[in-house]
């Protein structure tokens, strides 16, 4: 029988619990511990995937400065030669062309990048590239031989398999053309997402262009409305996909993947973020293909070359040197117009993500693992003032209204500068797609029946 | 003299002067008809000339150069080949200081037989608003013949209203007394106008708004002070019996060159021009670029040609008594170096190469089938009516196209 306490708790009978054993517990000895040896692995370059470290050369090399003269003279010879040789292969080189001057893109942004990095002092830039892996961007890139050949090979031959052999055997196959394949790739890229904003704009123009004729000069037939109404939609549609694709293509260039051109929101931060260049940068763009119409319409002149020829073929081959000529000029302008676009970007780029209005997490994975590489992140903002801040909000929405009014300007006249150009020239629907400054970047207009051998 | 013989006199002048006094009446509020004309018009019995300006601008190539891909086969097969027509296939615009290969100009070198430089009256940019300062072939057509002013006809398109006032020259001699009367869907809205002013379909402020329209539109040759100087019942008629037929809208006639060929049918039909000049105008749409603006438009002028020259046949008044003239107004570039060679006609070398026919029966046109090589003026074109209509043209170039023959 249980009972309980005063205080309420169950008082148990005492346990009766067995003795401990006297004995103490058998103890183990302690075995001296011996150490296998174990043979170090030897240390493999690691793979290069989104720019995995490798191991950084001892030395960098600096470059004979008469050399690299010579090389970018030679980059910009065939450059022009990739922008006009014959019509119409002008048209399909001149892809490359878009192609190399968007790695010549990245380069740039990448260069700025890493001279605002704490990284900077661990070595040269081309040596930071090269730690990049095979694939990183070249700040002078190649038009045809392959890139960081020995590094490639290296990679390739990594295991001694068939498989490597066979990568090792194909890669010094296509050593001469890589590039050259490189370039396309990345030009098909970059003006396949060009076209997809710009193109529209140009299509609904062709349109009016060729069917929109329903009127006399002094009055409208029916329907005749749908000419001009399709013309000026076309052009406000170009006018507006202008303002948006140069940065875009900055973007992707730099990015190296089709998505990046259609962050919206990022191409736009960064444009906002560098507003005033960025209109300067459209106002080169009009400014350019208001200079390089010229050339066409001196096609109209009586005493024009290839019109005084005395055969066809004659005039084909005067036409072609006509425009190799001009191409020198226009490719010297493609070149500081894309230079000029790569710095602007890059700027507008480390301002963004130093201030977080842009997040790593935001951009794309190249990009991404760049910046983290490069120690690259947002930097704490001196807080301000809330009136401070109000003033600066307020000054900088007129400021922007007013440069987006400023850059609207520039379009408007680089699409009347094609009005009038064409009406002078026609170039059937070759100048109404395509606009050389920010399209395809060639200006050979040779004629098709030229190119047939006709004089007509 | 002696007191009698002065008294004599005096009265005798005097009772003159009162008959004619009593003869004069000023009309009130009527149409004052115009300044008498001089003495010594007679008659035209002459052939009926109808001068086909193959404009705006047309090459040869396009044109006459080969036969088997001319754009215009009636002209060619037909006019030329089958009718023996005589073609002048080195015609041209002389290149000379200050000549220009364009519409107004090229008309005025044909109609007046002279090279002249053009400047436009107003001052404009791209204006050209031009005044001939020598007679045209109208003034001096109507100055020998009596033909009343609405069977010397221009029908002109309604792109180019500032051809409408080439109708007579500043030329103090002839001028507006021997003018000649434009068709056009311009003078059509101007006549709807009137009417409209006139019947009373307006009041209030739209009626005087669209009386200073109507002011606008009369006045808009300068030279013409006064209206009911120049007008005439039977062109007003025409365009009433126009009206009834196709409406006022200007959708349901036809358009472009086109218009200009019904223009002219109904003109045979209705007002039986002796002497006709059609504008053709359409080619020159090429400006814009499109090819086909610039071959289709030959091919409507071609057509509209073989339309006017089956009604003539259709018409013992102008069967086997009408002459076709047919000559451009200026030529086009070649410049092969553009995709559209011939896009304008910016005075080059091949915008002064043009053509020149002349078409009909025998007793007016005498050689048959012929292709005259030497090279020709345009401003021999005048000349070559006045011959065909015997007609003088003093202050025209004195060559005719008949006499290479």
């Amino acid at each position: 029988m249980q009972t309980a306490n005063e205080t309420g708790v169950q008082v148990q009978p005492p346990l009766n619990l067995p003795p401990i054993a006297e004995a103490p517990p058998p103890v183990v000895k302690a075995v001296p511990i011996v150490e296998p040896v174990v043979e170090k692995p030897v240390a493999k370059p690691a793979a290069p995937v989104a720019g995995a470290p490798a191991l950084l050369p001892k030395r960098g090399k600096i470059e004979n400065p008469l050399i690299m003269l010579v090389a970018w003279i030679a980059r910009f010879i065939v450059g022009v030669f990739m922008i006009s040789n014959v019509f119409p292969l002008s048209f399909i080189t001149a892809i490359a062309a878009f192609g190399w001057l968007q790695r010549r893109v990245q380069a740039v942004a990448l260069r700025g990048w890493w001279r605002e990095s704490p990284r900077r002092h661990d070595g040269t830039f081309n040596q930071f590239l090269d730690s990049l892996g095979p694939g990183a961007p070249v700040e002078r890139p190649r038009w045809f031989w392959r890139e960081r050949i020995v590094m490639s090979l290296e990679k390739m031959s990594r295991g001694n398999s068939a498989r490597a052999f066979l990568r090792v055997g194909w890669t010094i196959a296509t050593l001469p053309i890589h590039s050259l394949w490189l370039n396309f790739k990345v030009g098909i890229a970059g003006l396949l997402t060009t076209f997809m904003l710009t193109g529209w704009g140009g299509m609904i123009m062709l349109f009016s262009w060729y069917f929109g004729w329903l009127n006399s000069f002094h009055k409208g037939y029916e329907d005749a409305f749908l000419g001009l109404g399709m013309g000026l939609l076309g052009s406000l549609l170009l006018i507006v996909s202008l303002f948006y694709v140069p940065m875009a293509q900055a973007h992707q260039a730099a990015a190296g993947e089709i998505a990046a051109f259609f962050q919206f929101r990022v191409v736009f931060r960064l444009i906002l973020t560098r507003m005033t260049a960025y209109v300067f940068l459209l106002a080169g763009l009009a400014l350019t293909s208001l200079i390089f119409e010229i050339p066409r319409i001196f096609t109209v002149s009586d005493n024009f070359p290839a019109n005084t020829a005395q055969t066809a073929s004659e005039a084909f081959w005067l036409l072609e040197g006509y425009w190799f000529l001009c191409s020198i000029f226009f490719f010297f302008a493609l070149i500081s117009l894309r230079s000029y676009s790569a710095l602007v970007y890059r700027s507008a780029m480390l301002k963004a993500v130093r201030a977080g209005t842009i997040l790593t997490s935001d951009l794309p994975p190249r990009l991404a693992l760049w910046f983290e590489k490069l120690e690259i992140i947002p930097q704490a903002q001196v807080p301000q003032h809330v009136i401070v801040a109000a003033l600066k909000a307020t000054i900088s929405l007129k400021y922007r209204a007013f440069m987006f009014g400023i850059a609207f300007v520039f379009l408007l006249l680089f699409v009347m500068r094609f009005y009038v150009g064409y009406f002078l020239v026609f170039n059937e629907y070759r100048g109404i797609l395509n606009h050389p400054v920010v399209q395809v970047p060639t200006i050979d207009w040779t004629p098709w029946h030229l190119v047939r051998g006709e004089e007509e | 003299m002696n007191r009698r013989d002065f008294l004599q006199k005096s009265t005798a002048v005097g009772v003159a002067g009162a008959t004619l006094s009593f003869a004069y009446q000023e009309p009130v509020q009527q149409p004052r008809p115009m300044q008498p004309m001089p003495q010594g018009r007679i008659p035209y019995r002459g052939p009926n000339v109808i001068l086909i300006r193959f404009g705006g601008g047309v090459r040869r190539r396009e044109t006459i150069d080969d036969p088997e891909r001319t754009y215009c086969p009636f002209i060619y097969h037909e006019l030329y080949r089958r009718q023996g027509g005589v073609l002048f296939p080195n015609m041209e615009i002389e290149s000379l200081e200050g000549i220009q290969t364009s519409h107004g100009q090229g008309t005025l070198y044909i109609l007046t037989g002279k090279y002249d430089r053009y400047e436009d009256i107003t001052g404009r940019f791209l204006s050209d608003r031009f005044e001939a300062k020598v007679p045209t072939l109208f003034e001096y057509f109507r100055r020998k013949y009596d033909v009343p002013a609405h069977q010397a006809l221009i029908v002109n398109g309604e792109d180019r209203i500032n051809e409408e006032f080439y109708t007579f020259s500043n030329h103090h001699v002839y001028g507006i007394r021997y003018r000649s009367t434009v068709l056009s869907l311009y003078r059509f809205k101007t006549y709807l106008l009137r009417k409209d002013i006139a019947d009373g379909r307006y009041e209030g402020r739209e009626l005087e708004q669209k009386r200073r329209e109507l002011e606008m539109m009369e006045n808009r040759d300068y030279r013409v002070e006064n209206r009911q100087l120049v007008a005439l019942p039977e062109v007003d008629e025409f365009w009433r019996k126009w009206r009834e037929f196709y409406g006022r809208t200007g959708f349901v006639n036809p358009r472009g060159d086109r218009l200009l060929t019904t223009l002219s049918l109904w003109a045979i039909r209705e007002l039986r021009p002796k002497l006709m000049m059609i504008n053709y105008q359409d080619p020159d749409y090429v400006h814009w670029g499109p090819r086909q603006f610039y071959h289709r438009a030959i091919s409507i002028i071609d057509e509209g040609v073989r339309e006017i020259y089956n009604a003539t046949q259709a018409d013992e008044a102008y069967r086997n008594n009408t002459v076709f003239v047919v000559v451009p107004d200026c030529g086009r570039d070649s410049n092969r170096a553009m995709p559209v060679p011939y896009q304008h006609h910016f005075n080059t070398r091949s915008a002064h190469q043009i053509f020149g026919l002349i078409a009909g029966p025998r007793r007016f046109v005498p050689n048959e089938r012929l292709a005259v090589d030497r090279v020709q003026q345009q401003i021999y074109v005048a000349k070559s009516i006045g011959e065909i209509m015997d007609f003088p043209t003093p202050h025209a170039a004195n060559r005719s196209l008949l006499a290479a023959t």
